[in-house]
């Protein structure tokens, strides 16, 4: 059952436990065998303590009657003691009595077995009770004597106890040695019945059990040495020789196996390397289409600064623009005052000159006007010159307003040194007050040719306002496709960086491929090896 | 009642075939005697047998009895019920004895005695017996067996009144041999402390075939325990002996009486060997009752007779049937020079021989016992007669001698004494 056990750990690692498979069987088998005989065993005990108990107060009974039989005519007779004792011995030596006794009426023991002496109150220890009758003639009580152990004691009465009582004691003892000595020769029978049930169980279960070792032993060779060229050479019609047949076919058809793998490996390494090859090239590319990308962001970048510059400064020009056009109408504004004072000049030369005649009696008069015009002429002056410089602000458009401009400050000028000279004329009028209308009159004509100019001028300055105008709102619109522009350029910086993000994800992505593309070579290696290590 | 009634039966079916001249031929007449010749009680029935067949030796020597020599055949009974009878039926039946004689021993004769009266019809009777038990005294037997001795009633009566009036004993207690033999011996006592007014202390038993080795503590203590003053005992050597030693060697020295059957001698023999070994005596304060006298005391012509056959006749052979049963074949006996046993026999030899002499040549079992059944002697101060005896009423009429002789040891003394003055069997008086 265990001589199996020492060896019985495979290097698979797995311990053969409690004997095996066999040994199982066999404990399983001799386990319920035990239990059988020990249950019968106890029955059989059982039922013969039962029987030997009412075989041995029986027994007791026959003794004791037939010595009460005996010592009653002793008794009678007053005969010597050693009659009965000789009776009593005749009994002490059967088997189970372990005393015999026999009392007088007065308890007085007449004769026992017992030595070294009688027990100290056994005579009065079970006493017959009650009449004697046709069916009750003997009693029974265990009693427990001293050193003795129990007994079963069993009364009769002489001649209905007149002449005393005969004690006959079985020993329960030898109930249950007798017991015992059943149960011990039926142990022993069983014993043997066990030896021989596991010894051939053991053989039984051992063939039983040889296939499936030998089957375990070339299951190993297999696992341990790939050895695929054993045979099975089991050759039993039950369910074991199914499974070795089973077995057998499995290990022929696992020998095709190895030399189909060995194919496929081979076309697995070469798609491997293949797609190795791809994802490096992939790879590469990408690193490539990565640096551009990289560039073209950085370009983006550059382009929307510049466009952010760009819609900047075309908001600074729109703002001049509106500057201008505010100079420009202002402009227009004084030109008209100018034009509408010159008219006033005008109305006042020919006041002047219309009145030429009054002008030499209201000289005076005519000189706080003349001086009138000097304040006004110096203003236009301001003016000419206010609006020279905003004429070299509007720039190339503005160049011939400038001219305008200066030609308004000299006209201005020269109106102020008119009036200066007016002024000093007047001095000079009252003498040559006649000199003067015609000097006025010229004036006059003079004083219409600079409204004309002004004219000329403001019409000028209007043309000028309103190329500001439209330089305003080209300003304007120019700022607006900036701006448009430069969302444009947000959103395909936007766009570049989800690229470029798609970018890393797909080398990451290539990144695993590779990694997938190297396991596969691995797996593909290691299934070549152990393609390699079975022998078929 | 049974039991008889079927004896009875069976003595009538098989009767016919014995014969009242059994066991007679022309020239011899043969005995049979079923005993102990080998066990622990091999004394008991070699001692006996060895006194007879001295006599008998000195008888055949002398032309036997009316021309008859005895011959003896004896059967081993190892001192056991049960081959006593065996013993008896083939005497009986197969050897056709003319006489069962020199039995040994009561549990013994208890069963030999049913097995015998099967053959009274045919007139078959025991003569001689090692034992002073009852029912070989009384109805049924008292007409098939003639006893010598007197009777264990008697000695033990002897020793109680010995033992109360002399020594002064209280508490007498008893000893006895768990058998037929020793209740013979308590019935005794309890029958002469009964009519003296007295009762049995205690008495303890011992079994039958215990060893001088065995341990007997427990006898002892429970005897000391109820205070006994002295201790009437009833057994074989071996027990007595281990009793005695074992009392002893516990420091107690009360008086320790034995009766007859103990073997005397070689129960001494046994006390003073341990004493030699163990430097102590052990030997104080021991009475024995004897029913012969003491075999050292020459004064009786018996004795005297008997010592010179015996120095006469000391290589005799042994009777075939003892190397037969009791082999390997010891060529010499293997007894004692002189014991109560050889002289016990001798003098049953010596009553038998005589009363066949009175028979006559004419010999037939009838003959003899209505002799014997009133035959009066006294055999060299050995007195004695069959027949009821108004002087000593507890004889039994089958028994022919009514003597019983106290016997002590005195230390240092190499054997029994007989007692003359009773004090001086106490050695260590008042222990």
């Amino acid at each position: 059952m265990s001589s199996s056990a020492p060896q019985a750990t495979s290097r698979t690692g797995v311990k053969v436990r409690y004997g095996g498979l066999r040994g199982r069987i066999v404990a399983l088998l001799l386990g319920g065998l035990t239990v059988l005989l020990v249950v019968i065993s106890l029955l059989a005990a059982r039922a013969l303590r039962e029987a030997l108990t009412k075989e041995f107060i029986s027994k007791g009974e026959a003794i004791a009657l037939s010595l009460a039989n005996a010592a009653e005519g002793y008794i009678v007779e007053g005969r010597d003691a050693s009659t009965i004792q000789g009776f009593v011995d005749r009994f002490r030596d059967i088997a189970g009595v372990g005393y015999v006794f026999v009392v007088d009426q007065d308890n007085f023991v007449l004769s026992h077995t017992f030595q070294p002496e009688f027990p100290q109150g056994l005579e009065r220890a079970h006493p017959f009770q009650g009449e004697v009758t046709q069916e009750r003639y003997t009693d029974v009580a265990t009693l427990d004597v001293a050193e003795r152990g129990a007994h079963l004691d069993i009364v009769v009465p002489i001649q209905q106890r007149r002449l005393g009582e005969v004690h006959v004691g079985m020993k329960t003892a030898d109930i249950q040695a007798l017991v015992g000595r059943a149960v011990g020769s039926m142990t022993a029978v069983a014993l043997v019945v066990f030896i021989a049930a596991a010894a051939v169980s053991l053989v039984l279960v051992g063939r039983l059990v040889k296939p499936v070792r030998q089957l375990t032993t070339i299951a190993q060779r297999i696992v341990e040495q790939g050895d695929l060229t054993q045979e099975v050479a089991v050759t039993s019609s039950d369910e074991i020789g199914l499974l070795a047949a089973s077995f057998g076919a499995l290990v022929s058809k696992l020998r095709t196996i190895p030399a189909t793998l060995k194919t496929a490996v081979g076309q697995l390494a070469e798609v491997v390397h293949a797609i190795s090859a791809m994802t490096e090239e992939q790879g590469a590319t990408l690193s490539q289409q990565a640096a551009a990308l990289q560039q073209t962001g950085a370009v983006a970048k550059e382009i929307q600064e510049t466009s952010k510059l760009a819609a900047t400064k075309a908001a600074s020009v729109s703002e001049v623009a509106v500057r201008a056009q505010n100079i420009g109408q202002a402009g227009q504004r004084s030109l008209d005052e100018t034009l509408a004072g010159l008219d006033e000049i005008q109305r006042h030369v020919q006041k002047v000159v219309d009145r030429s005649g009054e002008l030499s009696e209201r000289t005076g008069q005519v000189a706080e006007i003349t001086e009138a015009v000097k304040d006004l002429a110096d203003q236009s002056k301001v003016l000419a010159l206010n609006a020279a410089i905003e004429a070299t602000k509007a720039g190339e458009h503005g160049k011939g307003f400038a001219v305008v401009a200066r030609e308004i400050r000299a006209l201005a000028t020269q109106s102020i040194e008119s009036t200066v000279r007016v002024r000093e004329i007047l001095g000079e009028v009252e003498g040559a007050i006649r000199s003067s209308v015609e000097s006025s009159r010229e004036g006059r004509e003079r004083v219409r040719g600079s409204v004309d100019q002004v004219r000329s001028g403001s019409e000028k300055v209007r043309q000028l306002a309103s190329a500001v105008d439209e330089s305003a709102a080209a300003a304007k619109q120019i700022a607006a496709a900036v701006a448009q522009q430069n969302a444009g350029v947000t959103q395909i910086f936007s766009a570049l960086v989800d690229l470029n993000r798609m970018m890393a994800e797909s080398v990451k992505a290539l990144g695993r491929t590779s990694e997938a593309s190297k396991d596969l070579k691995r797996v593909a290696n290691s299934v070549s090896e152990l393609v390699s290590s079975f022998r078929v | 009642m049974t039991r008889l009634v079927l004896i009875a039966a069976m003595a009538a079916a098989v009767g016919a075939r014995a014969d009242d001249t059994d066991g007679i031929s022309a020239n011899e007449i043969l005995l049979g005697s079923p005993a102990a010749y080998r066990g622990q009680a091999a004394g008991l029935g070699t001692e006996q047998l060895v006194g007879s067949l001295v006599y008998f030796e000195h008888i055949n020597r002398h032309g036997g009895v009316h021309g008859r020599k005895i011959r003896v055949t004896a059967y081993d009974d190892d001192y056991n019920p049960k081959p006593s009878v065996t013993a008896t039926l083939r005497l009986l039946e197969k050897d056709k004895v003319f006489a069962l004689f020199d039995s040994v021993g009561t549990p013994t004769i208890v069963e030999l005695l049913p097995a015998l009266k099967r053959f009274e019809s045919a007139g078959a009777f025991l003569f001689g017996n090692f034992t002073g038990a009852q029912p070989q005294r009384e109805p049924p037997y008292d007409k098939i067996v003639f006893n010598v001795r007197a009777s264990y009633r008697q000695e033990v009566a002897t020793a109680v009144d010995f033992f109360v009036d002399k020594l002064g004993c209280t508490n007498v207690c008893g000893y006895w041999q768990n058998d037929a033999y020793g209740w013979s011996g308590r019935d005794g006592a309890l029958r002469r402390l009964k009519a003296r007014g007295m009762q049995l202390v205690k008495d303890t038993t011992y079994e039958r075939g215990s060893l001088f080795d065995a341990d007997y503590s427990k006898q002892v203590s429970a005897l000391k325990a109820a205070s006994c003053s002295c201790v009437v005992m009833v057994g074989a050597y071996q027990g007595c002996g281990g009793m005695i030693r074992q009392a002893r060697e516990s420091g107690w020295y009360v008086p320790m009486h034995n009766v007859s059957f103990v073997g005397a001698t070689q129960m001494l023999k046994l006390l003073k060997e341990h004493e030699q070994k163990t430097h102590k005596v052990i030997t104080d304060n021991l009475v024995n009752t004897q029913v012969v006298p003491n075999f050292t005391d020459t004064s009786y012509g018996i004795v005297k007779e008997y010592r010179d056959l015996r120095g006469r006749y000391s290589s005799i052979p042994l009777p075939d049937s003892y190397k037969e049963c009791c082999g390997p074949k010891p060529e010499t006996w293997n007894v004692a020079d002189y014991s109560f046993g050889q002289l016990e026999g001798f003098i049953n030899a010596k009553l038998f021989v005589e009363i066949l002499q009175k028979v006559g040549r004419d010999l037939s079992r009838e003959k003899f016992k209505t002799l014997a059944g009133t035959y009066a002697a006294d055999l060299g101060g050995f007195k004695g007669k069959y027949g009821l005896d108004p002087a000593s009423p507890e004889k039994p009429a089958n028994q022919f001698a009514n003597q019983v002789y106290v016997t002590y040891v005195k230390p240092g003394a190499p054997e029994w004494l007989t007692a003359v003055d009773w004090g001086q069997v106490l050695s260590r008086a008042g222990k």
